[in-house]
Order: C-alpha cells, then sequence, then structure tokens
C-alpha cells in the first residue's frame, strides 16, 4: 500500500503526541519521524518554563516544531510554543540595517549603520565620561550574548550601566534569594513537581503564563487526589479552578497573610525545630541576630484575627492553609510577577522562604521554595552572568574589591579594570536616558517603549534629539522601533547558536537550524563588531565564534559554587538540558542545592546534612519583614486598584503572538476585567467601553465583566501595542531589588 | 495546509464522549484514548486557523486544557521558500476580529 507523505507526516505528529505520555504506541511512527530533512535540539522562545523543542528543517527552512522528549517537558508544549515556524518566517522580520534620517528609518548598509552607532557612543564617552553610555538587554538573549555585552560594557568601557528587562520582572526573586539563602536561583526543581503533596501558589497564574508546569502540577492533583493546592491571588485564575483552598485577598496585604502563616504554624507546633534551631538565623528587619522567642513576640502582630481586619482574609482560611502547608509530607511554593513586582517584592520573596526554614519543608524532593521565571533566559542569560548593574558574572558584586579582583585576573587584565561603583539600575537608567544625562543606550531584544512603567515619561525621553538609541531587534513593528535612531536586523531563534537557562537552573543548547534571514547577523555578532569598531582591548574580546564565550564563562563559574564546568558544548549537544552547578563532565547535574549528598558544593563527608554556604555561618535567614501597603493606595479620589498581567494567548508585547492571527483574534485587544459588584455599582455591563483614570494618564478599554478580579480590583493585560497600559502604571521600586510596582496603583473608573 | 499533533486531556468520565466529539470534527483524526486521561488526535488545518480549532476542542465539556506536541508547516511554504499563510502583522490589524467565532 503506498504511504502518501501526508500520511506520514499526520502519523508523525500523532506519534509525537503518544510518545509525550509514554504511550508504546509512539512507535508506530518510528520510520516517518525522520521525515525533515534533519531534527535540531532547541528550546521554546517563550516563557520561562525553558521547555525543549526539535526544530524540522526541511530545504534550508523551518517547517516543524515538537516537543523534546528527552527534556523536562517530555515532549509537551502549549501552543504558543508549537506556533514558532510561522513566526520566524513574518513578514514583519528586520532584514536588513536602517538609520532614521529626519524623522523616518532609511535601509542602510551595515558599515554605514555601525559607524554612526560607534561615533555616537565615542562621542558620549569622550565628552562625558564612561555614565553617559548604557545597555539594556533581556531575558531573551542568549547567554553568550549576555556574558559578552556585560563584559564589552564593564571590562571594555568602564562603563557598569548595564541592565535588562529581568529588573522589571524577577529582580525581587535574586533580591529575596540572595537575602535569605547567599546565593540567587532555586534550590529544587521541576522534578519535585512529582513528589509534592501539597502546592501553595502565590502571586502566579501559572495555567496562563507557564502552561507546562501548570500540566505538571495537574497531572500530580489528578494522579493523587490527596494532594492539595493552595491558591493564593486576588483574582480567581484559570490557576485557582484546581485550587482546594482560593485565597483572595485584598491587593498588597499578602506580607501579612504570610506572617500570619507562620504564627499558626508555631502555634500549632507544627514548625520543625530540630531544623531551624540547627540551620537558620532569626534576623530582624534591621540585621539584628535575634533568638526563636523573639520571632514569636514579632509575629504576635500578625495573629490571624489581626490580619482578616488588614487583609480581608477569614482568619479561618489562613489558618486551614497554613495547617495545609505544614502537615504536608513536601510542600512546594511557587511564585510569579504577583510577588516580585511590588515595592516590598524582596520581602515578600523572603516571607515565604519563611514558610520553608519554619517548617523545614526545604532541600528533600517535593518541598522548595520556587520563584517561576517570566522569560526564557533571565536567569540563564542576565542573573547568572551578571548582566545587570550591580552584578558580576556567578553572583559576585561590583561593589566588592575582592569580587573585581578575582574577575579581573580571571579575564586576564590589569586590576583596577571595572570601575568600583555600580551602574543605573533599569528605572534610573531611563530617567537618566529621558534626561539625555544618559546620551547613548543600546537596546538589545527588548522592547522598553512598551514595557516600562509610567511609560509616558520614557516615550518623551526617546524622543528626544540629544541623546541616541541603536536597537538590536528581530520585528519591525515592535513598539521601540518607532524610536530608535538606528535599528539593526538580528538573527532569531534558530537562526543562531547559544544557550537558555531556565526558571529550574537549566541550560539547554539552542543549535543553529537555519540560515539568518536576509542580512540578519547574530546579536554574538553584532556586539562583536561593535566592540571592535569601539578599540575596545581584543584582550577583552578573544573571541573567534559563540562557543568561546561559553567555554570562558564555563572557566569563570568554576571558582564559585555555581560552577559550569562539567557542562560542555559536547555534553549539551547530546543532552536536553543539566543543571548546574555540575563541576565534571560525568556530573549529572544538581536538583536540590545545599543539601549534602546532592549539591556538590559541600563535600561527601560535612558534617551536617544541610549548608547554606551562601552564608559565611551556613545558615539560611529566617527575616522579620513587616506588612507594608503599596506605593500608592487607593484614595477617595482613585478608589480601586488596577493590575497587569498575561493572557495564554500572548506573550510579553505581542510581538511574536500577534503576528499568529488566531492567537490575536482570540485576544484582538486589551480589555479591563471588572468584578459584577463594581460594574453593577457602576453601570456596567459586558463589552461597555470603560474609562481608567491614574494620576499618570486616562485610557478607554472594553469592559469584560466577570468574577475574576476581587471587588475593588481591576485587570488589564499588557501585550496590546495600540493600548498601552503602561501608560498608568506605576514607576515606584522595591528599595532593595529596584523593580517596580506594575501590579498595584490606584485608579478610577467609569463608564465611557 | 500544517499538521499539529495534539494531546487532549479530559476528566475521565468524560474521555469517551469527548472522543467522539473530537472524531466528528473535520479538521481532525484521533488515535485513540491513551494514560486513562488524554484523546490523540491529529489537525489538518493552515496554520493561521489552528488555534481556532484548539480553541474549539476546548470548549468541549470535560477538556481541561490541550497540549500541542508537533507542530509542520512543510505544506505552507511556497517555491520561493516563502510562509502562503502568512501575513504581517499591519495586515493582521486591518482584519476585524471574529469575535464570534
Amino acid at each position: 500500500m503506498k504511504v502518501t507523505r501526508r500520511e506520514v507526516l499526520k502519523t508523525a505528529a500523532a506519534a509525537s503526541a503518544m510518545a509525550a505520555i509514554g504511550s508504546p504506541l509512539a512507535n508506530i511512527a518510528k520510520a516517518a519521524d525522520n521525515e525533515p530533512e534533519k531534527w535540531v535540539k532547541s528550546v521554546c522562545r517563550f516563557c520561562g518554563t525553558g521547555c525543549g523543542v526539535m526544530v524540522g528543517v526541511k530545504g534550508g527552512k523551518v517547517v516543524t516544531v515538537k516537543g523534546d522528549p528527552n527534556n523536562h517537558n517530555a515532549g509537551f508544549l502549549c501552543l504558543k510554543g508549537a506556533l514558532m515556524p510561522p513566526i520566524v518566517y513574518s513578514k514583519d522580520r528586520v532584514t536588513k540595517p536602517y538609520i532614521r534620517k529626519n524623522g523616518k528609518l532609511e535601509p542602510a548598509t551595515w558599515d554605514e549603520a555601525m559607524s554612526l552607532v560607534t561615533t555616537k557612543f565615542k562621542a558620549a564617552l569622550k565628552d562625558h565620561g564612561p555614565t553617559s553610555i548604557g545597555y539594556y538587554g533581556s531575558g531573551q538573549a542568549l547567554t553568550e550574548e549576555t556574558y559578552l555585552a556585560s563584559k564589552i560594557w564593564k571590562a571594555g568601557l568602564g562603563s557598569n550601566n548595564v541592565e535588562g528587562n529581568p529588573r522589571l520582572c524577577m529582580a525581587s526573586a535574586v533580591g529575596g534569594y540572595v537575602t535569605t539563602f547567599g546565593k540567587d536561583e532555586p534550590c529544587g526543581s521541576y522534578s519535585d513537581i512529582d513528589a509534592a503533596t501539597c502546592f501553595f501558589i502565590i502571586g502566579s497564574n501559572m495555567s496562563e503564563c507557564h502552561p507546562i508546569l501548570f500540566k505538571r502540577v495537574a497531572a500530580r492533583k489528578q494522579a493523587d487526589p490527596t494532594v492539595k493546592v493552595i491558591v493564593v491571588d486576588p483574582r480567581k485564575t484559570n490557576t485557582a479552578r484546581i485550587a482546594d483552598e482560593h485565597v483572595s485577598f485584598k491587593p498588597g496585604t499578602d506580607l501579612a497573610i504570610l506572617n500570619a502563616m507562620a504564627y499558626v504554624i508555631i502555634q500549632e507546633e507544627l514548625d520543625n525545630q530540630r531544623f531551624h534551631s540547627k540551620y537558620v538565623t532569626f534576623m530582624t528587619n534591621d540585621k539584628k541576630k535575634v533568638d526563636f522567642d523573639a520571632y514569636l513576640k514579632f509575629l504576635e502582630d500578625y495573629t490571624p484575627e489581626k490580619v482578616e481586619k488588614i487583609s480581608g482574609v477569614s482568619a479561618d482560611q489562613i489558618r486551614k492553609i497554613a495547617l495545609m502547608f505544614a502537615e504536608a509530607s513536601a510542600t512546594t511554593s511557587f511564585w510569579c510577577m504577583g510577588l516580585n513586582q511590588r515595592i516590598r517584592g524582596v520581602w515578600a520573596n523572603n516571607l515565604v522562604s519563611n514558610l520553608h526554614l519554619l517548617t523545614g519543608q526545604i532541600g528533600k524532593t517535593g518541598a522548595s521554595p520556587f520563584s517561576l521565571t517570566g522569560q526564557p533566559n533571565a536567569c540563564g542569560g542576565v542573573r547568572d552572568t551578571g548582566g545587570l548593574c550591580h552584578l558580576l558574572p556567578a553572583g559576585r558584586l561590583i561593589k566588592k574589591p575582592e569580587h573585581r579582583a578575582k574577575l579581573e585576573e580571571q579575564w586576564g587584565l590589569k586590576p583596577g579594570t571595572i570601575a568600583p561603583k555600580p551602574g543605573l539600575h533599569t528605572i534610573a537608567l531611563w530617567n537618566a536616558f529621558s534626561e539625555a544625562k544618559v546620551k547613548a543606550m543600546f537596546v538589545l531584544c527588548t522592547n522598553p517603549a512598551h514595557s516600562l512603567p509610567n511609560l509616558n515619561i520614557y516615550l518623551e525621553g526617546m524622543k528626544r534629539k540629544d541623546n541616541f538609541m541603536v536597537l538590536s531587534e528581530p520585528f519591525m513593528d515592535a513598539e521601540t522601533v518607532k524610536y530608535c535612531d538606528v535599528l539593526l536586523p538580528t538573527a532569531f531563534w534558530c537562526e543562531k547558536r547559544g544557550t537558555y537557562g531556565c526558571s529550574e537552573r537549566r541550560y539547554s543548547l539552542l543549535m543553529k537550524s537555519v540560515e539568518p534571514m536576509g542580512e540578519c547577523k547574530s546579536d554574538f555578532e553584532i556586539l562583536m563588531d561593535f566592540a571592535q569598531r569601539m578599540d575596545v582591548d581584543p584582550k577583552v574580546i578573544p573571541y573567534k565564534e559563540v562557543d568561546d564565550v561559553w567555554n570562558e564563562w564555563r572557566e569563570v563559574s568554576s571558582v564559585t559554587p555555581y560552577n559550569f564546568k562539567g557542562i560542555t558544548r559536547a555534553r549539551m549537544e547530546k543532552e536536553s538540558g543539566i543543571l548546574w552547578p555540575c563541576p565534571t563532565e560525568d556530573h549529572p547535574g544538581t536538583k536540590i542545592r545545599y543539601v549534602r549528598g546532592q549539591d556538590p558544593n559541600i563535600p561527601k563527608d560535612y558534617k551536617d546534612k544541610y549548608h547554606f554556604y551562601g552564608k559565611k555561618d551556613g545558615r539560611a535567614v529566617i527575616w522579620f519583614r513587616p506588612y507594608k501597603g503599596a506605593a500608592e493606595e487607593p484614595t477617595d479620589d482613585y478608589p480601586m486598584v488596577l493590575t497587569t498581567g498575561r493572557v495564554i494567548d500572548h506573550w510579553h508585547t505581542g510581538t511574536m503572538t500577534m503576528k499568529v492571527p488566531e492567537l490575536r483574534r482570540s485576544f484582538p485587544k486589551a480589555y479591563v476585567e471588572v468584578n459584577e459588584e463594581d460594574a453593577k455599582e457602576k453601570g456596567i455591563k459586558n463589552g461597555d467601553d470603560v474609562v481608567l483614570e491614574t494620576i499618570r494618564d486616562t485610557m478607554t478599554f472594553q469592559a469584560r465583566v466577570s468574577d475574576v478580579c476581587r471587588p475593588g480590583l481591576v485587570f488589564v493585560p499588557w501585550y496590546d501595542a495600540n493600548l498601552l497600559i503602561n501608560k498608568l502604571t506605576l514607576n515606584a521600586v522595591d528599595p532593595g531589588s529596584k523593580q517596580p510596582e506594575y501590579k498595584i496603583c490606584a485608579v478610577r473608573i467609569k463608564k465611557a | 495546509m500544517a499538521i499539529s499533533g495534539i494531546l487532549v486531556h479530559c476528566l475521565k468520565d468524560d474521555l469517551k464522549r469527548v472522543e467522539q466529539q473530537v472524531t466528528s470534527m473535520e479538521e481532525l483524526t484521533t488515535y485513540g484514548i491513551h494514560e486513562d486521561a488524554y484523546v490523540v488526535a491529529v489537525v489538518e488545518s493552515p496554520s493561521d486557523l489552528i488555534e481556532k480549532v484548539v480553541k474549539k476542542i476546548s470548549g468541549l465539556d470535560g477538556v481541561l486544557t490541550i497540549y500541542t506536541t508537533y507542530l509542520t508547516i512543510e505544506d505552507e511554504i511556497d517555491e520561493d521558500g516563502k510562509l502562503t499563510t502568512n501575513l504581517s502583522a499591519t495586515q493582521h490589524m486591518k482584519m476585524e476580529p471574529r469575535l464570534d467565532d
């Protein structure tokens, strides 16, 4: 019987689905499985879950994407991930360089564009010094690209003004981990999901923002109905659909709830005294070491009854979730932007870790505090390799002379090369650009004209004639294209080679599948060209190809607890991701940190089971973090709370997902979600135009009336370039992490 | 025409009915019930309409969610290497939203 090509492809598609669930029938299509001319290993371009994909290439084109059965996602993808091929071939791709002339972007040669860029940067350096230039990168850039850009700026140009959009999404998680454990990044791994008996999900809509991880949580609960799920969120999201307890609270009061849970846990004698007496330091907010009794006294302000008045959550429900958390054999917490995008984001992160340290729900399979990331390489590119203004690679700090000295030694540079003062954090950097104090900015792989908070300020700054912005961007319709002075065509996703590191410390290789479109170049090539034209010391950039950068990073990390030494390119080509630390080529990677026998940073004969080596005394910290409200609480004039977020079909600023017509049609434009009670009071019906007004701006959105938001809260998704909700949001930042409070601002609404 | 492999994740009691409903859909071929939780199916549709098909399945009673494991657009790339179903974002924005779909 003759089998048509179409039937072969259908069989391959079915086999891929069966393989994902481990069906023995998956081999029905073994013969068809190699249908494209080649399969190339890669990683999804969207969220921080970091799903492995296999890219099918035929005739030099990407024709197929399927889930990598050997990566953590076991072959599963969400629809966004599967729809990558049409996005690669979008007609909106930037395929040649442009220079703005008389307000309009005109095609240019690479040489013309790069000559102008370097002329502007050299002039800024000469006339105003290193603090007048900046780099603004991305959690979507490859690890090698961020490492390289950060090194060029900090070691080659003498400027620590190196930032990136992860400052907007996960800086508070970094601050939380570092202050609690002494080291950034989660202790556990995704495999904890398969063993957890309680999930504590706070400030995260996993169902829409991390659908493949949520699938793993839902499957765990489906397999064992005794598994408990607690969702703490002022919106009744899709995630809350599987919750045993959905805790809806007054926005901004979650710090009080977390302290109340600790209070209940101690009152019910469910704290793990053996664990916290040996491995934990109790520390006041002003950094005084105290004892357990002092902690108990601190918590007396957070009895469930007191917190009920603050949060609107009943004392009974607070008690119930505290018991669920503490009594479970293994509790894993997940959180994301709901905790991070807050002026007390670091404190909120600390308070979740407090619960784990108090109960000993840490360092065992299924028990871990785990922050989720929004972008595919925010952890891997920016956090780990030091792509922020205060960081150096592998968790070192610019402000510490010994950290700078060691890195200068490793890089073979003379002492004092790296400037001792940290640069400007993201909001300060864009403030300075808007005031033309930063004269020249290099923006790579991100869309600040859409994503910055209190956006009008920064759009005005981008329009100025006395500053200069070069943008490396794959899509012509990104908002920032409207404002850049030079636009560089960058290779996209499978058109280049490099590494992504996802939320669980797993690094996977994106192998180059096809040649870049048009005149596009990889950002590695663009940055190298820039550095050479800027006369950067060749010792700073001794690279011929992108793998040279990776190998240097392995060496730099190898003398630190990060330790990527064993994650060689050869291994990455063969394996579907490896979790650091991984000190040797035969090391399998690390699923649990800070535990003897699991974490290679702890000697096998170490006297204790746990060792929080990020802290000098080896003890993690339970912090006394008080409840503090939002930067902009509701008032009589602005009596409601505005919050923003994502929807399942769109990702970030929509430059990728809005190119898929049905994704666009399912959410064609941003809307405002209004609670039924509020809508009734204001005479708003589903589909009505509603005016939202903050002290910063006024905008109109179509209403979706439902019970998703609690009364007093409205929600607007932020993907829509035609309705830039960030014109209304607030740019107040957490004093520690410098992350803006996107999640809460005061608003008033009325029917248009 | 794109081809996509999908897993329809269902509540156990609804599996049979969902499988029958999915089988009756024009764009879909089913490959049985697996692991007491999933209907394996293949969608044949222009890539720019696959989401519509997925949304249709998602709306069936008893369906928890849909996972995609494979998508090929091999048939949609013309002799010049251009994607035949592809539109620019500008063109997308001119298209009327079909909220009634």
